[in-house]
């Protein structure tokens, strides 16, 4: 018996993981796709973003806030790309599990990736939050209750922050399993 | 000695994360029966069915937060103890997704009554379903890792 050989429940499980990672791994490229095409077709079909709009600008309280209005248009930019990125780089951890990678090096650096990425979007759109800030609310109110969201009232959730924290965690513990498999691999 | 810095890491970030959901620990007791109060308070008759129902849809949401911070409170704390791949850890993430899942249904069905009766606007997303669905994922995966330590022990 080499390293390699798992016992035939360890293989089942193994085997389920694979096609699950299969399907989820299509389900995210869906999801990028869709989200490529909802934001080419705002970007491109309905023209430049509302926040680069001057008149737009011009019809909040103050001229003078532009630059505010620029600068989190240029953030609101950013932030769909991250998004993005961040569907590609799930789907790129999926086809690894989908391999069989389920602790190697480059699964834990992608999962290390996600958990910053999570953490950068949230620095972004807490930004956009803070510059908008005096911009008048919809008219009509959305009631909002999520079970990893923590508003104190500032208007910035730090849902994400921790979410991105547990993934990177997530990582940690993975690499604490690699290390397993290696010192197994050696003893077998 | 890279080892146990990883594993001081996990330590210290679980611990701060148990913290956090410990705080939502307390809240979703204190909630629950701060939504009980006019049940306990008003007289029966000046109680619509609405309200009744209004109410007790927010226990119920209330209640299954709770036993989904619950699960969340003893993976952490049990990663805090150094547990990291035993059955009981990945027991607490795999019951944490499960609950997830189940919270988020009801979170659907009991929007929607809001929405048809009450004409509140909530905003329900797939989010709660994904969370519970990555949460599964990621037990499996240190179902995985418990299995080779498991080994290893044998082995050693």
């Amino acid at each position: 018996m080499n390293a390699t050989d798992v016992s035939p429940k360890a293989s089942a499980r193994l085997h389920r993981i694979k096609i699950v990672s299969r399907i989820a791994r299509l389900g995210v490229i869906g999801f990028l796709l869709f989200t490529i095409w909802f934001l080419s077709r705002v970007w491109i079909f309905q023209g430049t973003p509302v926040l680069f709009d001057k008149l737009n600008a011009a019809s909040a309280k103050a001229v003078h806030q532009y630059p505010l209005f620029l600068c989190a248009a240029i953030l609101s930019l950013i932030t769909p790309l991250i998004l993005c990125v961040w569907y590609w780089k799930l789907a790129q951890l999926f086809h690894y599990y989908e391999r069989g990678l389920i602790f190697a090096v480059k699964t834990i650096r992608c999962i290390k990736f996600l958990g910053l990425l999570c953490v950068i979007n949230w620095m972004l759109v807490s930004t956009i939050h803070l510059l908008l800030q005096d911009q008048p609310s919809p008219s009509q109110p959305m009631r909002r209750l999520e079970f990893f969201s923590f508003d104190f009232g500032w208007g910035v959730d730090f849902g994400p922050l921790l979410i991105g924290a547990i993934i990177v965690l997530i990582a940690w513990i993975m690499d604490e399993g690699r290390k397993i498999q290696e010192e197994q691999e050696l003893t077998v | 000695m890279k080892n146990f810095q990883n594993q001081a890491k996990i330590i210290k970030v679980s611990k701060n994360i148990r913290s956090i959901l410990f705080a939502g620990l307390v809240l979703w007791m204190v909630s629950i029966p701060v939504f009980l109060i006019p049940f306990i308070f008003l007289p029966k008759e000046k109680m619509p069915s609405s309200m009744i129902c209004e109410i007790g849809g927010r226990v119920l949401l209330a209640s299954l937060g709770l036993v989904v911070n619950l699960k969340l409170f003893r993976f952490f704390d049990r990663l805090k103890n150094g547990h990291l791949f035993d059955a009981q850890t990945v027991g607490n993430l795999d019951a944490a997704g499960r609950w997830w899942i189940v919270l988020w249904l009801f979170q659907g069905l009991y929007y929607q009554i809001e929405y048809q009766f009450f004409g509140h606007v909530m905003v329900w997303g797939g989010s709660g379903l994904f969370a519970g669905l990555i949460l599964i994922f990621v037990s499996w995966l240190l179902k995985e890792a418990q299995e080779l330590q498991e080994e290893q022990e044998l082995t050693v």
